[in-house]
């Protein structure tokens, strides 16, 4: 029994020791209508049967006529020509490069894709986003099931790291993290498996860096540390290491170890402007809200106006440079700032909370739609 | 017979007067003896190897995996190498349907990327749409130029055609009004010679919509009225026929032509009961222009508070369904209310700076019109 068979059980019954199809013909009827539109010739019974139970193939003509009597239509029946296809291939001895050309191709779409899940952020459609990773995942993992070929396999291994990477910057930077914690945990989980399979030392740093967010968030700051050190040690991706480093900055901030946050700001300063100009903007941010943490007004203003010059200079008048939402973590920033050193009036500050939320609403931002209580001390 | 696997296959050796040494350093000679002993002392000798080069004849399977194994290729590189193979070997295969184009010309790739599209205009994100129909309309037309083959051309124009449609759309609202005609001028010409090509002649009704869209930009209504007109022979996609009629009866109400709405209303919402929600949201607005134009108050009200259900119940508090355009087309429907009948049916001042905002958040600079001021477009 084949695919294609197997599939095409949906449109028959078995009623005694005879076919009703879903037209309501018998298999006789059925084989006799397709032999009168095949020009009194190339089916019968027979046929029909031994193309049901998987041990003959129908020609495309004749298989478009079966469809055609079964009135299976559309996407469905492009489907079953497709399994058709293969099988003919497969009976060619043409199945194993088909499969491998067709696999090889998932791997460039999905790479496509992936490219486009971060195109739809950076233009700051952050819905979009959140609407297209949840289908490309199951679309990876069905395909996953289907290959054979390892080298292929192996391709679409780091392809589901690159897919996961994309999905938690997505997941981050969109949906609360209560809403997400689980969703966190299992991804940290899967770049684990993912590193141990292939020995990308990336993957493992990601890993790493999920558990550090997660403590991080849950006010953990020391247990954070630990697995964000680790973490920079392994990751070599630009923007993610200066993700973990920003946490770094605080986590020190918290725990006031002025020391270590300076040695830690000196490497970040020093990885930041190699990374993608909203990167940097988001760093020097990132800079001065843990010198805001620690007290250090002075050095906070600075890297807070260096901050939104970056984003007047380089995303303001671009597009897709992810510039609303880093206008709207710049924004939480100055917030921030004037809650900690008083220095601006309380109707500046809610103006910035105002330009938060009608942003944050209006793009789909939903994490940053927190009421004036519950906003934390820093915003990742 | 295709040589772009011998073309792949140049990229691993260079000629060094009349000998060929291979990336590994090898000659001809030695890498001929090499693949021999992996072979199991046969299968392959210099001359083989000479042929294979020069497009003669074809390594199997086995033979190009000891080849690339020789030669120490990388999985990219191999990869590369084994999809020209199996791209080669597939098209010789005698497989008389489409899929085989599919899945080395990656049309049915195409076809996800035009539903991409779909998809980011659904989400307002404009900016988005428009660089992936750019970069997918360069991407066709380079492909196009390559190809000989007939039956895969067809199916590239038509992709084209269908491309071209959408980013006439984009175009007409997110590029300025003084630009957005220049940019499209030569898409009916285009679309004709698609029709053509593909012998679909639902592309001639879609030239001769866009001649009727751009007349009607142009003030031209006798025109765009003849085109429209003309548009609705060929039209079979119930949209798109919606789109037409929509503005047909627009144009019959600017012209005081008043006798020919109610027989176009009544094919338009023959129509409606298998539309998605903002194609219903659509005409149901078209409606209400229409009667705000010929200033029967009544209808106007009556259909104008039709689309603000639609809007309110299905539209605003969900995802997607163009929940920033409605908004934003609402408001200058609501303007044109009062200027027409000198009253509200909405109170407009929130409404205008709402709209302000999301017009230039969104980039649907086709709605940047100052109040005020009579611009049959905004009903579009």
């Amino acid at each position: 029994m084949t695919n294609l068979t197997k599939q095409l059980e949906k449109y028959y019954s078995r009623k005694g020791n005879r076919l009703i199809f879903s037209n309501g013909m018998t298999l006789n009827q059925l084989a006799l209508e397709m032999w009168e539109k095949l020009g009194y010739r190339e089916i019968d019974s027979s046929v029909l049967s031994r193309f049901l139970q998987g041990e003959r193939l129908l020609n495309l003509r004749q298989f478009q006529i079966f469809c055609q009597i079964l009135r299976i239509n559309g996407q469905r029946r492009k489907e079953y020509t497709k399994l058709l296809n293969y099988k003919i291939l497969s009976s060619i001895r043409q199945g194993e490069n088909f499969e491998y050309l067709k696999q090889d191709l998932f791997v460039d779409r999905t790479i496509e894709a992936v490219d486009s899940l971060r195109n739809a952020m950076a233009y700051d459609a952050p819905l979009l986003a959140l609407e297209m990773i949840d289908l490309l995942k199951e679309k990876l993992n069905n395909n996953r099931l289907l290959i054979k070929s390892n080298d292929v396999n192996k391709h679409l291994l780091i392809l589901k790291g690159k897919l996961l990477l994309e999905e938690k910057v997505i997941l981050l930077d969109v949906l609360p993290f209560n809403q997400i914690s689980r969703r966190i945990i299992e991804i940290a989980r899967e770049f684990k498996k993912l590193g141990e399979i292939t020995g990308e030392k990336e993957f493992l740093g990601n890993s790493e860096a999920l558990i550090g967010r997660t403590f991080f968030h849950y006010g953990n700051y020391l247990r954070a540390l630990k697995h964000d050190l680790l973490a920079l040690k392994l990751i070599k991706n630009i923007e993610e290491k200066c993700v973990v480093f920003m946490r770094l900055a605080d986590e020190y901030a918290f725990l006031n170890i002025p020391k270590e946050f300076l040695r830690v700001r000196d490497e970040f300063i020093d990885t930041l402007f190699k990374g993608r100009d909203d990167m940097w903007c988001f760093s020097l941010k990132g800079i001065s809200q843990a010198n805001s943490l620690l007290g250090r007004e002075k050095e906070a203003r600075h890297y807070l106006d260096e901050a939104w010059q970056v984003y007047h200079t380089k995303l303001k008048k671009n597009y897709g440079k992810y510039k609303h939402i880093r206008k709207i973590q710049l924004n939480f920033a100055e917030y921030q700032f004037k809650k900690k050193f008083g220095s601006k009036s309380e109707r500046q500050s809610n103006n910035f909370l105002s330009e938060i939320n009608n942003l944050s609403s209006i793009c789909g931002y939903k994490v940053y739609q927190i009421k004036k209580r519950f906003i934390p001390m820093v915003v990742l | 017979m295709r040589d772009s696997l011998s073309k792949a296959l140049r990229k691993h050796y260079t000629r060094q007067g009349n000998r060929l040494v291979f990336s590994n350093g090898m000659t001809l000679n030695q890498l001929a003896l090499e693949m021999w002993e992996k072979l199991g002392y046969r299968e392959i000798d210099a001359s083989v190897l000479s042929r294979v080069i020069k497009n003669q004849r074809k390594f199997t399977s086995k033979q190009i995996k000891v080849f690339a194994e020789i030669l120490k290729l990388t999985s990219n590189e191999f990869r590369r190498l084994y999809t020209e193979y199996c791209c080669e070997v597939l098209s010789k295969a005698d497989i008389k349907e489409d899929f085989i184009n599919d899945i080395i010309y990656q049309t049915d790739g195409y076809e996800q990327i035009l539903d991409k599209i779909e998809e980011a205009r659904l989400y307002d994100a404009l900016d988005l749409a428009y660089r992936w129909e750019n970069e997918t309309e360069d991407f066709l037309k380079s492909k196009i130029k390559i190809l000989k083959k007939a039956r895969v051309l067809k199916k590239l124009y038509d992709l084209w055609g269908r491309l071209l449609i959408k980013k006439v759309w984009t175009i007409l609202e997110y590029r300025h009004r003084d630009v957005a005609l220049p940019e499209i001028i030569y898409v009916p010409s285009l679309l004709e010679r698609i029709a053509k090509i593909t012998n679909n002649r639902e592309f001639i009704g879609r030239a001769e919509a866009v001649r009727g869209r751009i007349c009607f930009h142009q003030k031209l209504f006798s025109q765009a009225l003849k085109h429209d007109s003309e548009s609705l022979h060929y039209l079979r996609n119930c949209n798109e026929i919606q789109w037409v009629i929509g503005r047909l009866m627009l144009t019959y109400a600017i012209l005081n032509e008043d006798s020919k709405i109610l027989e176009l209303q009544e094919q338009i919402e023959k129509t409606l009961y298998t539309s998605q929600i903002y194609q219903k949201f659509s005409v149901y607005r078209g409606l209400s222009g229409t009667y705000i134009v010929v200033r029967n108050f009544d209808k106007a009200q009556k259909y104008l508070q039709q689309t603000w259900d639609l809007f309110d119940k299905q539209i605003k508090d969900g995802e997607g369904n163009f929940k920033n355009k409605s908004k934003i087309t609402l408001y200058h429907s609501e303007e044109l209310f009062y200027q027409h009948f000198g009253t509200y049916n909405k109170s407009l001042r929130n409404l205008e700076k709402e709209s302000k905002r999301l017009t230039e958040l969104f980039r649907y600079n086709q709605y940047l019109i100052e109040a005020g001021q009579i611009e049959y477009t905004k009903f579009l």
